[in-house]
């Protein structure tokens, strides 16, 4: 079994994985396919439904059950939707376990994951991986409006 | 309106359990890309990597090491199972697996070889040590399965 618990490093293992297999483009190409998959019932439905405001329901509830430290703010009439990662659960985990290599561009996972479906949408997506060696970043969620 | 939630690491319990989801959609994609070959490459190199240190100390500290891991991730995923360790064989039985459940529960298939999950992971885990995992038994559909970990013979 791979418990739910023991998931992120089983993960970073498997992007390791498909770059052996299919370099940096099958990499791409999984986590495309995952956004597609899994983030069609969940955070596409809830921006569908309740426009930014389904940012922070998505992430209120992934955070929460990951125990992650981070501040998120929402600010509808702005239209801005922003999330301070103090300490990302799964990188401090890769980073906590000395006896595992994580996957050299890891991080890069959430913003090809969360880009692709909110872009579609009409967002602009944006993150600072820029401290990730701290497990520690960024992202912001913006309504492009015309005005 | 404006919302602000500020969180601790130490507010909320580890337990999330999508990624059951999202690990399966890993391992169908390498079947689907590469073939289950590759899945189960995929799963020993897995193996290898996370379970090293925990191979390495069922060489000195015998299963008692196991017996602790398995009680932990069964506890962290709040799932019922028997775990019982005597006369050097550590013995694990489950009515369902916790992945399969959670799975089904949210309409996703498990991917076909779902039980290498198992299988390969722990006899891998075993490697170079003097103990053999054994899967007595497995139902596909549910996860249910009697495990057992013992001397080589």
């Amino acid at each position: 079994m791979i418990s739910c618990t023991e998931f992120i490093p089983a993960y970073s293992e498997g992007f390791k994985f498909l770059e052996a297999k299919g370099g940096r483009d099958k990499v791409n190409e999984f986590w495309a396919c995952l956004s597609d998959l899994y983030l069609e019932g969940s955070l596409k439905k809830l921006v569908k439904k309740h426009g930014i405001e389904g940012c922070f329901i998505y992430w209120e509830k992934a955070l929460n059950e990951e125990a992650a430290d981070f501040k998120m703010t929402l600010d509808e009439e702005k239209g801005e939707f922003a999330i301070d990662m103090i300490k990302c659960p799964s990188k401090g985990m890769l980073l906590e376990m000395k006896h595992m290599e994580p996957y050299k561009a890891y991080c890069e996972h959430c913003p090809a994951l969360y880009s692709r479906v909110l872009e579609q949408m009409g967002y602009e997506f944006n993150m600072d991986l820029s401290q990730t060696d701290r497990a520690k970043c960024k992202l912001t969620v913006r309504e492009i409006r015309e005005d | 309106m404006m919302k602000v939630i500020e969180r601790r690491a130490s507010d909320n319990k580890y337990l999330h359990r999508d990624f059951h989801i999202s690990m399966n959609m890993l391992m169908q994609y390498i079947c689907d890309e590469f073939g289950v070959g590759a899945l189960i490459e995929y799963l020993v190199q897995f193996s290898r990597a996370f379970h090293s240190q925990r191979t390495e100390n069922m060489k000195t500290d015998g299963l008692e090491c196991l017996r602790k891991y398995f009680t932990d991730i069964y506890e962290k995923e709040e799932w019922p199972v028997s775990i019982v360790l005597e006369n050097d064989v550590l013995t694990i039985s489950q009515d369902a697996c916790p992945g399969i459940a959670y799975l089904e529960k949210n309409g996703h298939k498990p991917v076909t070889k779902y039980i290498e999950t198992y299988t390969t992971v722990y006899r891998t885990m075993c490697e170079g040590t003097p103990y053999e995992y054994i899967m007595e038994k497995f139902t596909t559909e549910t996860g249910a399965c009697r495990q057992r970990f013992q001397r080589r013979r």
